[in-house]
């Protein structure tokens, strides 16, 4: 099997899937990064392209840097925290094992999400529950999808994973607080520096 | 000739754009509306037809005016309650009588200033007015004689040490009156032709905040001396002001507080508010707490459209039936259309307001714009479900205002009781109504697919097999190319 069809044959069967492409090494960086594009853009593609009547955006607000942030971003965040914790927790798992386990948990949801997306220009009204629905399943599966990836991946028992993934929330915060404090203390500083400099010329 | 034509046109020319600038600067352009929450700038509603001053009515000037009222036949009263007297207006403004001396029972009587309400009624033709600093409620004839002087009445619900301050009054199609009174919470005071007491009418309800919570909890601990320096209130506001309707039914205004549930109410015959939970208290809400709004009367046209005035900003809040604000207009100022301390407010057979300012002494008339007219009749046709002969005046607000959120929501109404469904959904898009836009989108597509049902169930069909059955039919398709093959190789 090549590397490409492995994101949809782990989509059916998460503890197999990751287990043979453990086994063969057939994880690949170039479908993570194709993964993580096309989230980006059924991202902005739901945003923009949903029916009016189910539409929560503002087609005006919608901003390419914005969705980025909520996707890119994220999936690189969520990686490294787990990749910060688990090397901690003897985990075996690499950076690039990580995030393969990242981009696959992605594929259901993005292939949910494009398609009700299309189904949101024929069905209308009430009928956004199936929607909203559908996309919930997705990512719960999702949510399985990941969880026996890291198992496998790492080599953890059950209960270990569940602490890892906890712990990998906890750092995830973490690193947003001194994102944040980063940003806060070095617009400080820019302001010092320029007020200098604006003393310095009059 | 040329030339004189020449110089004719000029003339024209210059007679059109100079009266056009008078126009633009004769009122100021600072009607509103609310978009989703939002103030926006509309067109005009309403504009000055004529301030009434003291020299258009032909007396002496007011001083400190209270109340206003206009009757079926366009005739004016005025309480000049610093003057001590009523002033009867005819239908051009002039001032036809002046009361100042009353006779009762053959002894002269007079009004004491501070006079706040006024009330004529139809029936016996009789000015009410309530002698606010005499304790007394008057009834007296357009030619000064006093046919009654009420007095307080005496009942064991009204509490004698409590001084009797009438200050708004109105008359049912009954005779009984409906008396508001300084220092009395418990609503407005009926009260039969004969003097008796018959209840209290229309109390206003309180409603549990935050504040009064705290309140609640300190008072359970602090002693009673610490509780009797209190400021929070547990007592209900009395009304500002009442106004009786042709269709039998009391608007109220009262104080804009947090405790009060319903500031504006419709009240009938039981005293229980009929306007329905969705009357639009976020608007006044808001305005309130940028401008202090305090509401001091409210009037009903013909067309079941009210207005409230706002003494703090000297704004007008106008709503429809159905309590969708249509405009705010007016505002502080000296200007014609702008006013000082507006007081009262009436308004006559033509749906034009007349507005008592007690700070300009003046009353400033202000009739409907040919806008101000289409947005009322087109949001009347639409709350009487009469869609499609709403389209023409929609379509004069749109031209008119395209900013108007309801005039794109009515056409898509319109549009989708006619069944042009895609016209409707442009419409309601324009509207931003998502719920209208779904339902004439299900119906579009309902409509599709009755039209061609055969392509449609064979296209699903098809699908369904696609999604359910793929694997056996490229396994199938599988075996048969390769039966084919090996035939071939067989050959």
């Amino acid at each position: 099997m090549s590397p490409y069809a492995y994101p949809f044959y782990i989509c059916k069967h998460p503890r197999d899937g990751f287990l043979e492409l453990r086994a063969n090494k057939k994880g690949s960086t170039a479908v993570v990064l194709i993964t993580v594009i096309l989230w980006l853009f059924v991202e902005l593609f739901y945003r923009v392209a949903t029916d009016y009547d189910m539409n929560q955006f503002k087609a005006a607000d919608t901003s390419l840097l914005r969705t980025a942030m909520v996707t890119v971003l994220m999936f690189v965040m969520v990686c490294l925290s787990n990749w910060c914790m688990c090397t901690l927790m003897e985990g075996k798992g690499k950076l690039k094992d990580i995030c393969v386990v990242a981009a696959n948990a992605l594929v259901p949801y993005i292939i949910v999400r494009f398609i009700t997306t299309l189904l949101s220009l024929v069905l209308a009204g009430d009928e956004q529950v199936f929607l909203t629905y559908a996309v919930t399943v997705s990512q719960i599966w999702g949510a399985i999808i990941a969880f026996s990836g890291l198992q496998e991946m790492h080599e953890y028992s059950f209960a270990k994973t569940i602490y890892a993934i906890a712990l990998t929330i906890v750092c995830l915060i973490i690193m947003f607080f001194i994102v944040l404090m980063l940003l806060i203390l070095f617009e400080q500083l820019y302001y010092f520096v320029v007020t200098v400099i604006f003393e310095l010329r009059y | 000739m040329r030339k004189k034509l020449g110089c004719l046109i000029l003339a024209v020319i210059l007679i059109l754009t100079s009266s056009a600038m008078a126009v633009c600067a004769a009122q100021p352009d600072r009607t509103y509306t609310y978009e989703e929450n939002q103030p926006v700038p509309s067109t005009n509603a309403y504009q000055v037809k004529v301030v009434i001053d003291e020299t258009l009515m032909g007396v002496t000037p007011m001083s400190d005016p209270r109340d206003i009222f206009v009757d079926n036949n366009d005739q004016t009263y005025i309480l000049d309650a610093g003057n001590c007297r009523v002033l009867v207006l005819d239908k051009d403004y002039h001032c036809i009588k002046e009361l100042k001396d009353f006779t009762y029972e053959g002894q002269p009587t007079t009004l004491a200033a501070g006079a706040q309400g006024l009330f004529y009624r139809e029936e016996n033709q009789c000015l009410y007015i309530a002698d606010t600093e005499n304790n007394r409620v008057l009834v007296s004839d357009l030619e000064g004689n006093v046919k009654k002087i009420y007095d307080k009445p005496v009942d064991e619900l009204l509490d004698p040490t409590v001084p009797y301050k009438p200050k708004k009054i109105i008359v049912d199609n009954m005779g009984i009156m409906y008396i508001t009174s300084g220092n009395i919470n418990t609503g407005a005071l009926l009260v039969d032709s004969a003097n008796n007491f018959l209840g209290f009418y229309g109390t206003n309800k309180l409603k549990m905040t935050a504040a009064m919570q705290m309140e609640h909890f300190w008072r359970s601990i602090l002693s009673d001396a610490a509780n009797a320096q209190s400021q929070v209130s547990f007592q209900p506001v009395e009304f500002n002001n009442l106004f009786w309707s042709e269709d039998r039914f009391v608007y109220t205004v009262s104080p804009l507080v947090e405790s009060v549930a319903t500031p504006i109410s419709k009240l009938n015959a039981l005293g229980n508010n009929v306007f329905p939970q969705s009357v639009d208290l976020f608007t006044l809400t808001k305005e309130r707490k940028i401008k202090g709004t305090v509401l001091t009367d409210i009037t009903v046209d013909n067309e079941g459209a009210f207005t409230i005035v706002d003494i703090t900003s000297g704004h007008l809040f106008q709503y429809d039936e159905g309590c969708n604000l249509l405009a705010v207009f007016g505002g502080m100022g000296y200007q014609e259309g702008l006013f000082s301390q507006p007081v009262s407010l009436e308004s006559d057979s033509n749906n034009s307001l007349l507005v008592l300012d007690s700070g300009k002494n003046t009353v400033t008339v202000m009739e409907q714009t040919f806008y101000g007219k289409m947005i009322r009749s087109a949001n009347y046709l639409y709350n009487q479900g009469l869609y499609q002969e709403s389209i023409e005046p929609w379509m004069e607000v749109l031209r008119m205002n395209a900013n108007y959120t309801q005039a794109y929501k009515g056409l898509g109404k319109a549009y989708m009781s006619m069944g042009e469904y895609e016209k409707a959904m442009e419409y309601f898009e324009l509207g931003k109504d998502q719920a209208g836009y779904g339902e004439a989108k299900a119906a579009l597509r309902d409509e599709k697919v009755r039209k061609n049902f055969a392509l449609v169930a064979a296209v699903v069909v098809i699908l369904l097999i696609g999604i359910l059955g793929y694997e056996k039919i490229i396994d199938i398709t599988a075996n048969v190319f390769w039966s084919i093959k090996k035939r071939r190789g067989d050959k």
